[in-house]
């Protein structure tokens, strides 16, 4: 019992989500040897109802301090013998300033499960030896591997999804309507969006639907777009990745992570933002025939979308592994 | 603002063996409890109150009150700090507090340690669990040779307290107030107390039973079982009634009374069951 890990598991936000992932793992391969103490930043209790055991314990040394927390909240604690940061990054606190940067170039090692946070902090003149890559833990138990969405009609579909909050996508979100729209329009395709909006952001992209139909002659299609519109659940992230077959992972966001993480562990082809163009945003304009949306972003994320079907039965590269969390603290 | 490291710091410290001297941040009772309870060797008690901000440099085992409402207040914020609340109940609940309210109290601090001071305290404890422990005096000897009139103990600022101070002070040139408990020593305590005949206190049990143990002959409003004070309902004739205590003041009618308290309340006692208390419920 001579290492701390601090982070804010019970909360049911993605940096608790990836926290709940992280303290899992640790604990589970620490099973035998009761050598990590655990504590919870923060309040809330909505991701776990009973403390961990590890949560009781108190500390026999003082060997490393392992701190999954926001820089801003991140200490360098000269008591232990190694610092290990894994820090929960919100893309503006590194990037408006170096305020930070002490922080990591005092640590010992400073953990991270993407590139992007492994570029941002080589940036701050961190040693790149003191930056390690892990890949996400994820226990895939079968209880997590039989969660499924219920999509009624649409179960048998090929479904494409996404996930992420409206605001930001915005544009993202139109244009892969658009080009989904256009390309699917015989086929049984299926798009689910998994958003975090509003009533009237929901009403508008519905709206903006309709309107694409319109202007593609679809009108009598089949609605195959499917809008969830509230947070997602921590159960529900393991369900909608396990239910659908594409995942696109075009959120601008900066926690769709741990979404690219979980299409990972369940083996999901991926279209990236790298791998396309999503910078178009619609444009209408009135017709004599109605509303006409404008061009259609075919030549990215469409084109990549009916690839990815046309080879759906194609097995896709396996995603490299990176050492694990536990092998690294 | 705090600053965001300040819980950082407490779970670590959380994390660590039970420390030998336990950090408390104390929002002060202002009575003689202040001052007793900075008598218990294992506490390191940063003392504050309602008006002054959280000192962020320090990192904290605990955050004790002694106001069930200031503590409600507080309790969500000082858990999200990584602090331990915890409560010392020395009175009953007003009176006017109905069920709902005191309902809703006992539901905000569930879970919190409290810890009554008196028997009236705990029989209308608002927490099943709470501990019962009695407050601890030193023993001394008395002062036989009374050399002052009065001593008014106004902490809350009471308005008729001051003005009753302002008249004793024209009668008795000696007559003394204290409005704060800060910063003064046990002993010291004792001392100034032991210099007075007759002592006016209201709202703290432990300062009418400190003001006894010194020997001195009590006015208070409070009810005091055991021990005969000069009980007042309200400041009728209240100058008549201390001018008659300051002029018949007899030392040998007090002191059994000072040898019986400070007999009952052994500080040592006191200073053990607080610590026991507060270390149990440190890492309860």
């Amino acid at each position: 019992m001579n290492k701390l890990f601090i982070a804010p598991y019970y909360q049911n936000t993605y940096t608790g989500i990836l926290s709940k992932i992280y303290l899992d793992h640790i604990l589970s391969f620490d099973h035998n040897r009761n050598s990590i103490v655990t504590r919870a930043y923060g309040g809330g209790d909505q991701l776990i109802s009973e403390k961990p055991i590890s949560e009781t314990r108190t500390l026999n040394g003082f060997q490393s301090l392992i701190q999954n927390l926001s820089p801003n909240q991140i200490i360098i604690s000269p008591k232990f013998k190694k610092n290990i940061l894994i820090p929960n990054i919100i893309a503006n606190q590194l990037l408006s300033s170096d305020k930070y940067s002490d922080k990591f170039k005092l640590a010992d090692l400073i953990l991270v499960n993407n590139h992007l946070d492994y570029q941002k902090i080589l940036s701050l003149n961190i040693a790149p030896s003191k930056i390690q890559q892990f890949s996400l833990p994820f226990s895939l138990t079968p209880e997590v591997r039989q969660r499924k969405l219920d999509l009624g009609i649409f179960n048998d579909f090929f479904k494409f999804y996404f996930i992420g909050e409206y605001g930001p996508n915005k544009d993202t979100i139109k244009s892969t309507i658009l080009a989904f729209a256009d390309t699917f329009k015989n086929q049984d395709c299926l798009l689910v969006l998994w958003l975090t909006c509003t009533a009237s952001e929901r009403s508008e992209m519905l709206e903006f639907y309709q309107k694409t139909k319109q202007s593609l002659g679809i009108v009598n299609q089949l609605d195959n777009i499917i809008f969830i519109c509230r947070p997602i659940d921590y159960s529900e992230i393991s369900a909608i990745h396990n239910s659908c077959d594409i995942y696109l992972a075009t959120n601008s966001d900066y926690y769709p992570f741990i979404d690219e993480q979980f299409a990972i562990a369940f083996d999901k082809h991926i279209i990236s933002r790298e791998q396309i163009t999503v910078s178009y945003s619609p444009s209408v304009t009135n017709t004599e025939q109605g509303e006409y949306i404008g061009s259609i972003p075919i030549d990215g994320l469409g084109h990549k979308m009916l690839d990815k079907f046309n080879n759906r039965n194609v097995s896709h590269k396996k995603h490299k592994n990176k050492p694990t969390l536990y092998s690294l603290i | 603002m705090i600053n965001p490291t300040f819980a950082t710091r407490n779970l670590i410290r959380s994390a660590e063996p039970t420390p030998s001297t336990i950090s408390a941040l104390y929002y002060t009772n202002n009575s003689m409890f202040d001052v007793i309870l900075e008598t218990v060797d294992c506490l390191s008690l940063i003392k504050t109150s309602k008006s002054h901000s959280l000192i962020d440099q320090i990192e904290y085992d605990c955050v004790i009150s002694s106001d069930p409402i200031e503590l409600t207040d507080m309790v969500k914020h000082i858990k999200n700090l990584h602090m331990k609340p915890i409560l010392f109940m020395h009175n009953p609940l007003p009176k006017f507090f109905k069920k709902e309210d005191r309902y809703l109290l006992s539901e905000a601090l569930s879970g919190t340690p409290s810890c009554c001071m008196t028997m009236a305290a705990y029989i209308d404890s608002l927490m099943k669990t709470s501990a019962y422990i009695e407050y601890g005096l030193p023993t001394f000897d008395i002062n036989k040779n009374k050399r002052k009139s009065i001593l008014i103990i106004n902490t809350k600022k009471n308005d008729k307290l001051s003005s009753i101070f302002q008249m004793m002070k024209n009668i008795h040139n000696d007559a003394e107030m204290i409005t704060s408990f800060a910063d003064i020593s046990l002993n010291d305590t004792i001392s100034i107390f032991n210099d007075y005949a007759v002592v006016l206190a209201l709202d703290n049990y432990i300062d009418i039973l400190s003001a006894l143990s010194c020997g001195c002959s009590c006015v208070t409003n409070l009810e005091m079982q055991n021990y005969a004070v000069n009980s007042i309902k309200d400041f009728r004739n209240i100058e008549s009634t201390l001018n008659h205590l300051i002029y018949g003041y007899n030392v040998l009618e007090h002191i059994s009374v000072s040898s019986n308290i400070q007999n009952n309340y052994p500080i040592k006692k006191f200073q053990q069951k607080i610590e026991l208390f507060i270390k149990n419920s440190i890492t309860g």
